[in-house]
C-alpha cells in the first residue's frame, strides 16, 4: 500500500512536466491552431541557458527569473518569424513549420551548448520529506510546487484579466475579435511568448532531475502530446489534468507491468493517444464541435 | 459633419468582382439604410468601412484616409461593426462578450461603462439575465441582440450593423431599430445599416441608398424613397419577408 502510494506521488511529480508542457501545447493550438512539436525542445534552451548562468555563479531563482523572460521574448520572437507567414494555413503546413522548428532548435541548442549531458543542481538541496507515509526528496516536493504555482497564476491569468479574456477572444474568433479593436497578431505573439515561459518553468525547475541535455525533452513532450489529447487540445483545464493522468500512469505502468520497465514507459502515452482517438477524439474535456478538421 | 465618406470603392472576392465604385456618405449622428437584394454589396460595403475586405478608390473616416487599414485600427478609431453571422465568441459568457465590447471603446469613455451597461441590459433585458451562460446556448435572436449590444457597449461613432433582421421576429427587429434610434441620440452615434427589408429599414432611417450589382442605383430621404415609384416596385412591391431563418 504505500509503496503504490509511493509511486502514484512521484508519478504525480512526473505529471506535472507533461501538464506544463501540455499546456503550452494547447496555448499554442488554441492560438495558432498548431500543435508545436517544438515546444519541448525551447524548454532544453531554456534549460540550458539556466544551467549556464547557474554555472557562471548566478542564484539560481535570479538565473530562473531572466530565463523566463529570455524564454517569453524567444516565444513571441519565434511566432513572429516562423508562423505569421504561414497563419492560416492547412495543418499540414504548421505540422511542418513546428516539426523543422524542433529538428532547427535542436541543432542550434547542440550548436551552443554541446552534445554532453550537465548537471544542474537542486535549488531545493538535497533532503528529503515524508508525505502521508511516502518519501518524497525535497526537489520533488519543490519543483511539482513551483509548477503548480505557475499553472495557477496562468489560469488565474485567463480567468480574471482583461488581457486573458483579450486573448482568449482572438484565439476563438479572430475576425470579431479584430472588430473589436483587438491586434489579434500581438495576441498570438503573446500566446507563443506565454506558452513558452510555462514549458520554460517545467524544463528549468525539473532540470536537476532531467539533466541538461539536448534531448532530455523528447520522452516528456510525447506525454504531454498525449495529455493535451487526453484532456482535449482545447481545454487548458484538460491539458493539465492529462498531464497529471499521465504521470501516474507512466509511472504505475512501469512499475506493476510486467516487462514494461522505465524504457518502455513510452508505450503508456501511444496507448492513451490511440485509445482517446478511437473513443473520444474530442478528449475528455473538449467538445465535439471544436474539434478541428 | 460628414463623418464616413467612400469615394468610388471597388472591392472582389477571389476575383470576382463585389463593389464596382460606391459612392456613399454618411453624416455624424444619422441613420443611414444600405437597401437591396441579396449579392448587391451591401455585406461588402459594411466590410469596406471596416478594414475587412481589402479595396481600391478611398475611405474617409472623419476626414482620414483609411483605406487598407487593419480592422483592429480602424475599430480604433471608433467604429463598431455587427457582422454577417453575427460573431458572438460562443464560448466565453454573455457577460465576457459584453466586456469585451466595452474594453473597445475610447479611454476617454472608459469610466462610463456601468451606466453603459445598465443601459443596454435595459434595451435587452435577456442579457442580464443571461450574463453567465455561454454566448453559444442562447437563441439566434438573442445572439443577435448580444452582437448589437456588444457593438454599442464600445462606444462608437460609427455603428455598422448587417441585416439585424436575420433570424428575428419581426416585432423584436422593430423594437431593435427603435432602441438603436434612441442611442443615436443619447450617445451620438451614427448608423450604416445593411437590410433586404427596405419596407422595415424606411421606417426607420433618416436616409437610404439603393444599391444594385456593387452600385448606388437611387439614394434620397427616408420619405423620398418610399414614394419613388422605381424604388417601390423593385423592393417594396410585395412584402418582402427575408430569407428564412
Amino acid at each position: 500500500m504505500t509503496e503504490l502510494w509511493q509511486q502514484i506521488l512521484s508519478g504525480l511529480g512526473t505529471g506535472f512536466i507533461y501538464a506544463s508542457l501540455a499546456l503550452a501545447i494547447c496555448l499554442v493550438f488554441q492560438g495558432t491552431g498548431a500543435v508545436n512539436f517544438a515546444q519541448g525542445v525551447m524548454a532544453t534552451a531554456s534549460a540550458y541557458l539556466a544551467w549556464s548562468l547557474v554555472s557562471n555563479g548566478m542564484d539560481f531563482w535570479l538565473a530562473l527569473v531572466l530565463v523566463l523572460a529570455a524564454s517569453f521574448v524567444l516565444g513571441a520572437l519565434i511566432e513572429r518569424v516562423f508562423i505569421r507567414p504561414v497563419e492560416g494555413s492547412s495543418p499540414l503546413v504548421m505540422l511542418t513549420v513546428t516539426v523543422a522548428l524542433l529538428i532547427g532548435l535542436q541543432a542550434v541548442v547542440a550548436l551552443i551548448w554541446g552534445d554532453d549531458p550537465q548537471q544542474l543542481g537542486s535549488p531545493f538541496g538535497g533532503g528529503s520529506v515524508e508525505v502521508l507515509g511516502a518519501r518524497l526528496t525535497a526537489q520533488q516536493l519543490g519543483a511539482a510546487a513551483v509548477v503548480l504555482v505557475t499553472l495557477l497564476l496562468a489560469g488565474a491569468f485567463f480567468r480574471f484579466t482583461t488581457l486573458g479574456l483579450r486573448m482568449r477572444a482572438a484565439a476563438q474568433n479572430p475576425a470579431s475579435a479584430r472588430l473589436l479593436s483587438i491586434d489579434v497578431g500581438r495576441m498570438l505573439a503573446l500566446g507563443w511568448g506565454l506558452a513558452a515561459t510555462v514549458g520554460a518553468v517545467a524544463g528549468v525547475i525539473f532540470a536537476p532531475t532531467l539533466g541538461v541535455s539536448p534531448a532530455m525533452m523528447d520522452s516528456s513532450l510525447l506525454l504531454a502530446l498525449a495529455a493535451a489529447t487526453l484532456g482535449g487540445f482545447e481545454s487548458r483545464v484538460g491539458a493539465v489534468v492529462g498531464g497529471l493522468v499521465l504521470g501516474v500512469a507512466a509511472n504505475l505502468a512501469s512499475r506493476y507491468i510486467p516487462g514494461i520497465g522505465s524504457d518502455l514507459q513510452l508505450v503508456v502515452p501511444f496507448a492513451v493517444i490511440f485509445l482517446v482517438l478511437l473513443l473520444r477524439p474530442q478528449g475528455l474535456f473538449g467538445r465535439a464541435s471544436s474539434v478541428r478538421a | 459633419m460628414t463623418l464616413l465618406q467612400l469615394t468610388g470603392v471597388r472591392a472582389a472576392y477571389d476575383g470576382v468582382q463585389a463593389l464596382h465604385g460606391m459612392d456613399l456618405a454618411v453624416t455624424e449622428g444619422e441613420m443611414v439604410a444600405l437597401l437591396g437584394a441579396n449579392g448587391a454589396g451591401k455585406t461588402t460595403t459594411l466590410r469596406a468601412v471596416s478594414g475587412t475586405v481589402s479595396v481600391e478608390g478611398a475611405v474617409l473616416l472623419d476626414g482620414q484616409d483609411v483605406t487598407g487599414w487593419a480592422a483592429h485600427r480602424v475599430a480604433r478609431l471608433g467604429v463598431g461593426h455587427v457582422p454577417e453571422g453575427r460573431g458572438t465568441f460562443v464560448d466565453l459568457t454573455v457577460e465576457e462578450n459584453l466586456t469585451l465590447g466595452a474594453l473597445a471603446r475610447a479611454k476617454r469613455l472608459r469610466g462610463q461603462v456601468k451606466e453603459d451597461l445598465a443601459a443596454v441590459h435595459e434595451l435587452f433585458p435577456i442579457l442580464r439575465e443571461f450574463s453567465r451562460r455561454q454566448a453559444g446556448a442562447l437563441s439566434g435572436g438573442q445572439q443577435q441582440m448580444l452582437a448589437i449590444a456588444r457593438a454599442i457597449l464600445g462606444r462608437p461613432r460609427l455603428l455598422l450593423v448587417d441585416e439585424p433582421s436575420l433570424g428575428l421576429a419581426p416585432m423584436v427587429t422593430t423594437e431593435i431599430l427603435r432602441s438603436l434610434r434612441v442611442l443615436q441620440a443619447e450617445w451620438q452615434l451614427a448608423v450604416l445599416l445593411a437590410e433586404q427589408n427596405a419596407r422595415r429599414a424606411l421606417a426607420v432611417v433618416d436616409r437610404a441608398y439603393v444599391l444594385e450589382s456593387g452600385r448606388v442605383v437611387a439614394s434620397g430621404s427616408a420619405a423620398e424613397l418610399r414614394e419613388n415609384t422605381a424604388v417601390q416596385d423593385a423592393y417594396l412591391g410585395a412584402e418582402q419577408t427575408g430569407r428564412p431563418a
